[in-house]
């Protein structure tokens, strides 16, 4: 340490002769003084490795209570007459008791506030943070060659802002008045008047909080994985030579870098309407018969800075998702990837594009149809380059001779969602379609499908095969695949039949259907979606389960190279040490994809060209 | 000519070695991770305040009035305004002048920073922080004002507009000699908080009136001590009928004290960095790094960035 | 349709016609459809289906079937609180001859819930359109009272601010058509009376209710009746219509009335 500070550069010199090219080795090869002691090795853990894992876990923590949220508003759904007496443990004075029949009802304000934090929790938490902070994290310095994010300090913040999100969201599930109740979507005047209903008071608050922090995470986050993308690509990476992952998180990052500062405006201003009595989105609204002092404010404003974020979230969700994808099926299919430039074309125009079509939440909003048009033309226009994906990642595994692993498996069934839920996205972009289908279940079964079930497959994908990079074991296959099935057919189960309850018209968010003869008429597919949640949650124990056995009991790795893969993760000691590569970090030759090249099976990208060899690059 | 091929030799060397920007083992902007990292966060940044002044322009624009900048900013300490003749927007500009001179003063900072030359750099940052401070206590008193003098807040917007030609009626419900044009903006005073109009060219209103709470034929105050003062128009429809000002549209306080103070925090916490790399510079921290001072080039990119932020918040605010 | 919102972002939707529209507070939406089938239509036609013949009631076999129990139905189809989901009305869609027998009887929303009340700007006048009828409703009152024995005529819309005998605004309309009918027939003589209820002290009420009575007196004479036509007497609390028993009877004793005492 001393004397570095004394000679920097010869020091330097000498080390990048050994190490390789690092902007900033300093902080890593300095013996390990951030790993000096457990707290700073696994807890404030600077290695993006662990920032990774520690993600993972926490993504796997949300997604628990998240679906677990889900299986109490789907009992309430499928089964209003049964009693819920038995969850009044858990749940406390959410469940009402009838003292005369001993019949227990879910509260209508907690089942508002679950299907609001079933909401907030998945697609911030787990689809966000979970997805693209794990394996941004572990993969952009592994697959680019480099020894850290650019900044491991802001790195680890970015956690930090994480877990203190969720830490103030789940104390928000304990506030007396329950947590927030008014959708994910939060909008105003439900969100902005703590007088509006239940949750809209210290929930409200603790929630708007919450989601700044988070932001704060994702922006410290994205800024991290531009830079590092950008300055840290080990010798020869070209931009060309990346794999789609890394192209897909580098642009989801920049996607996350312009949309949630708009979000932020959003809620500043929302705090601002809730707390000093300004008039944002508040106008001529009666409490109690009684006029309030808010005027000249506009609820639809709200809904136009929300869905600016809204929108590109959704693609913020799916792109890691599509990267992670194409990744595995490349390496399982043993073929190079279909159309690698159309791919990131494809990303890069989907990221374009996510910008300009928020309004099509909004058809049904009260915005002048005449501007529906536009969001109309733009948001058919997404199918695209989600079609030129879909396409490629067919061609890819096409005649190939495909391994069937639950990571492989996994990814297939991420293309299969895509597609279904796609689809449908094709009916609601349509202005007068979504006059029908707006806030109907046709909805819900349009996104839980293409980018809630079809981003954790690509998660799930993703875990299955880069465990051993994590944990140097691999995850029990069997389980695996039962996993896979059990969640392919069960998704399925769940979502199909809501796009016919949703065509009869039955809207989203009801506590109960049997107010109205129009919507009452489908307890039995109601009762079967429920089993069928219930059944699909089970085998998602069974992945946690084996998830946490393999990491201490998992067979062992003895290949650092199980897959056959040619990127740069897998050209590591089996279990990588803190700065990734012990001695220099590799050189790169050639693109990621060289896969069944002159009769080899894989030509890992440190390889150089052979005498005479053709580059596959681009 | 020898020059230019010595250039061109040396480029395609280069190549040679080490392929193109892009080729990877180095930044491709030539730009330090840390500075990449600042213009992204600009960049976040400028989306948080476009989504404000996008809010601003959706409130404005479903506003049936909106007051005039003239008007209202036409106040200033220490009469300077008599100095050019009321100009009525002297004061801000002299705030605005001072920002964009400290945008220059953190130029010269960074250009000493290049040359190595370690008591340029502080000076220049120095004069920078004042600069900084000067802007913040400008918009301080600017702020007192009208909060304190005008009775502006978040809530409640003091000033109100004409939409036609008319005249005001004096104490006892007569016509005045005093006119007012379509578009005119005026300002309800606070009876309590005394007599303040001259200031905003209300002669023969104010100070010498016992104002009683009430409906008047003049005037009506209202139980907050408001005096709203009755006109009559003379031309669109509403003409002949008699008038009580009303107050303004409230969005106007509310974006003008959300949107400048979330700028003025970007200033604030601009010079706290400031002031925290300037300390830094002094105690010779960036010598020892050899690092070309280059966290002054990056608080001097934030420092720039607010003071284009300025720009347009002044564009929307004061001049439109 | 027109779409307004007075406290959160409900959503204006009718399931079975397939529209909806958000309703936003400060911002008024609207679409526009046509219904193509009436209730009574749609009912007939789901007659045929065996499962619209089962009793709409489960738990009642005698409860209408359930094609009869049919109603079209209008939902809320936006997050607005925690009832969110039992937000639920019926919509009739009838014939356009019998919507417009029907609107024919509607009274605006302006004329059935905020005409006279404090909130209206022209509750002190009447329009033209009113002051027609209730000249003919006087007029009409005056001649059924003047066949009848009592020959006494009640003020329906002569009114007294609380506890003074200053006139209301809208009470110089009915004067007025006292005051043509004088004027028409020249030979009416009638005596004025003032009627209070119950409360307060008698003598307070009797003095009250002359006060009153003159107070119309002079009305008329400032309007060229000749005085010695009119005669005003006060009655106090003396001669209610109905017993002082409930607020709706108290109102119906505070009253101002004329008898006719020659023709």
């Amino acid at each position: 340490m001393a004397h570095v500070a004394n000679h920097p550069m010869t020091q330097e010199e000498e080390l990048i002769e050994k190490l390789g090219y690092d902007d900033h080795f300093h902080e890593h090869h300095e013996g390990d003084r951030y790993q000096s002691n457990f707290i700073n090795t696994y807890v404030f853990s600077m290695d993006h490795k662990i920032i990774a894992k520690q993600f993972l876990i926490t993504g796997m923590f949300w997604a628990l209570i998240g679906a677990g949220m889900s299986l109490i508003f789907r009992l309430q759904l499928g089964f209003p007459e049964e009693s819920m007496a038995w969850l009044k443990p858990l749940l406390g004075k959410w469940i009402i008791i009838n003292a005369e029949t001993g019949m227990g009802t879910l509260s209508q304000d907690f089942y508002y506030a679950l299907v609001t934090m079933h909401g907030t929790i998945l697609v911030f938490f787990v689809l966000t943070a979970g997805l693209s902070g794990t394996f941004s994290n572990l993969l952009i310095p592994l697959q680019l060659g480099a020894r850290d994010m650019t900044s491991p300090f802001l790195n680890m913040l970015s956690y930090w802002f994480f877990f203190m999100s969720g830490l103030i969201m789940f104390f928000s599930l304990f506030v007396s008045t329950g947590p927030f109740s008014g959708g994910w979507t939060a909008y105003p005047p439900l969100s902005a008047l703590p007088q509006a209903s239940a949750g809209s008071g210290a929930g409200m608050t603790l929630w708007l909080l919450s989601l700044v922090f988070f932001v704060v995470s994702v922006l410290l986050g994205g800024i991290n994985y531009i830079t590092t993308v950008l300055n840290l690509r080990t010798k020869g990476m070209t931009m060309w030579r990346m794999p789609l992952t890394i192209w897909a998180f580098f642009v989801t990052a920049i996607i996350g870098l312009l949309s949630f500062p708009v979000l932020v405006s959003g809620f500043l201003l929302l705090m601002f309407d809730r707390g000093m009595g300004t008039s944002f989105y508040l106008s001529e609204i009666f409490v109690g018969g009684q006029a309030l002092d808010h005027v000249g404010g506009s609820p639809v404003l709200y809904q136009h800075l929300f869905w600016f974020l809204g929108h590109p979230e959704v693609y913020i969700i799916i792109l890691p998702a599509m990267g992670l994808v194409s990744e595995v099926l490349a390496v399982h299919a043993r073929k190079p990837i279909f159309g690698y430039k159309a791919m990131v074309f494809s990303i890069l125009a989907i990221a374009f594009l996510s910008f300009i079509v928020w309004a099509h939440h909004m058809f049904m909003s009260g915005v002048n149809p005449f501007i529906s048009n536009f969001f109309v033309v733009f948001t058919l226009i997404i199918a695209v380059p989600s079609a030129v994906k879909v396409f490629n990642w067919i061609s890819t595994i096409y005649a190939s001779n495909f391994r069937f692993t639950a990571a492989s498996m996994f990814a297939i069934g991420f293309v299969s969602m895509f597609i279904s839920g796609g689809l449908t996205g094709i009916f609601l972009g349509n202005s007068a379609i979504d006059i029908q289908q707006h806030d109907t279940y046709f909805v819900v079964a349009h996104f839980h499908i293409v980018m809630g079930v079809a981003a954790f497959f690509g998660m799930f994908a993703g875990i299955y095969n880069w465990f051993p990079k994590m944990y140097g074991r691999f995850m029990n296959e069997t389980l695996g695949k039962i996993h896979f099935w059990g969640t392919m057919i069960g998704a399925y189960a769940i979502f199909w039949p809501m796009h016919y309850i949703g065509m009869a018209g039955v809207p989203r968010r009801y506590y109960r259907f049997d107010t109205f003869a129009s919507f009452s008429h489908f307890d039995d597919l109601n009762k079967f979606i429920t089993i069928a949640a219930i059944a699909t949650f089970a085998f998602q124990v069974l992945f946690v389960v084996n998830f946490f056995y393999s990491i201490w009991k998992g067979k062992k790795m003895t290949n650092p190279n199980p897959w056959g893969a040619t990127t740069l993760e897998w050209t590591t000691n089996i279990k990588p040490v803190h700065g990734n590569w012990t001695g220099k970090i590799p050189t790169v030759h050639r693109w990621a994809y060289d896969y069944g090249k002159d009769g080899k099976e894989f030509i890992s990208q440190i390889t150089p060209l052979a005498e005479g060899e053709v580059s596959s690059d681009h | 000519m020898a020059n230019t091929d010595t250039a061109l030799e040396h480029h395609v060397h280069e190549h040679d070695h080490q392929g193109d920007a892009w080729s990877g083992a180095q930044s491709p902007f030539k730009v330090s991770y840390g500075k990449i990292m600042m213009w992204y966060f600009l960049l976040s940044d400028a989306f948080t305040f476009a989504g404000f002044l996008i809010t601003y322009g959706a409130l404005r624009f479903s506003s049936p009035t909106w007051p005039v900048p003239d008007f209202v900013f036409a106040t200033d300490p220490f009469g300077i305004s008599n100095f050019f003749g009321k100009a009525p927007l002297i004061f801000v500009t002299f705030m605005s002048f001072l920002l964009i001179i400290s945008s220059v003063t953190m130029v010269r900072a960074v250009q000493e920073g290049h040359r190595e030359n370690k008591n340029g750099v502080l000076i220049w940052m120095i004069l920078t922080i004042f600069g900084g401070l000067g802007f913040l206590s400008c918009q301080a008193w600017e702020w007192t004002n009208l909060i304190s003098k005008e009775n502006m807040s978040l809530t409640r917007n003091t000033f109100g507009t004409h939409t036609a030609d008319g005249y005001y009626l004096d104490h006892d419900g007569k016509k005045s000699a005093e006119t007012f044009r379509e578009g005119e903006s005026y300002l309800i005073h606070r009876h309590a908080a005394g007599g303040h109009g001259a200031e905003h060219g209300e002669a023969g209103h104010g100070a010498a009136h016992e104002y009683k709470a009430g409906d008047h034929a003049g005037y009506m105050m209202d139980e907050k001590g408001f005096v709203h003062r009755k006109y009559v128009y003379a031309e669109g429809p509403l003409k002949g009928k008699t008038q009580t000002e009303q107050f303004g549209p409230a969005a106007f306080g509310a974006l003008f004290f959300f949107i400048t103070g979330f700028h003025g925090f970007h200033v604030f916490s601009g010079v706290l960095f400031l002031l925290i790399i300037a300390l830094n510079v002094a105690s010779g921290v960036y010598v020892a790094r050899k690092n070309g001072y280059e966290m002054v080039e990056k608080i001097g990119l934030y420092w720039h960035f607010v003071d284009l932020v300025w720009v347009f918040v002044f564009l929307v605010f004061y001049l439109l | 349709m027109r779409i307004t919102s007075k406290d959160v972002l409900h959503n204006f939707y009718l399931p079975h016609f397939r529209v909806k529209m958000d309703a936003i507070p400060g911002i008024p939406t609207y679409f526009v459809f046509e219904p193509q089938k009436t209730n009574e239509e749609f009912r007939q036609q789901l007659r045929n289906y065996p499962e619209y013949q089962v009793p709409s009631d489960p738990k009642d076999p005698s409860s209408k079937p359930k094609w009869e129990a049919f109603d079209y139905e209008l939902a809320c189809a936006e997050l607005c609180g925690n009832s969110h989901f039992a937000m639920r009305k019926t919509v009739r869609i009838v014939e356009m001859e019998e919507y417009e027998m029907w609107a024919a009887q509607q009274k605006s929303y302006y004329l059935s819930n905020i005409r006279f009340k404090d909130e209206d700007p022209n509750k002190e006048k009447l329009f033209s359109s009113e002051i027609e009828t209730r000249k003919e409703e006087f007029i009409e009152l005056l001649d059924t009272a003047l066949i009848t024995a009592k020959k006494t005529v009640q003020f329906s819309y002569v009114t007294f601010a609380t506890g003074s005998e200053k006139l209301t605004g809208v009470s110089r309309y009915e004067l007025d058509n006292l005051v043509e009918a004088m004027k028409e027939k020249k030979g009416l003589r009638i005596q004025l009376a003032g009627h209070t209820d119950d409360i307060g002290e008698d003598a307070l009420n009797l003095a009250l209710s002359q006060k009153r009575a003159d107070a119309v007196m002079k009305y008329l004479v400032s309007k060229g009746v000749d005085a010695s036509r009119l005669s005003a007497k006060g009655f106090g609390e003396s001669q209610p219509v109905a017993a002082n028993d409930s607020d709706d009877n108290r109102a119906q004793n505070r009253r101002t009335e004329f008898r006719v005492v020659g023709q």
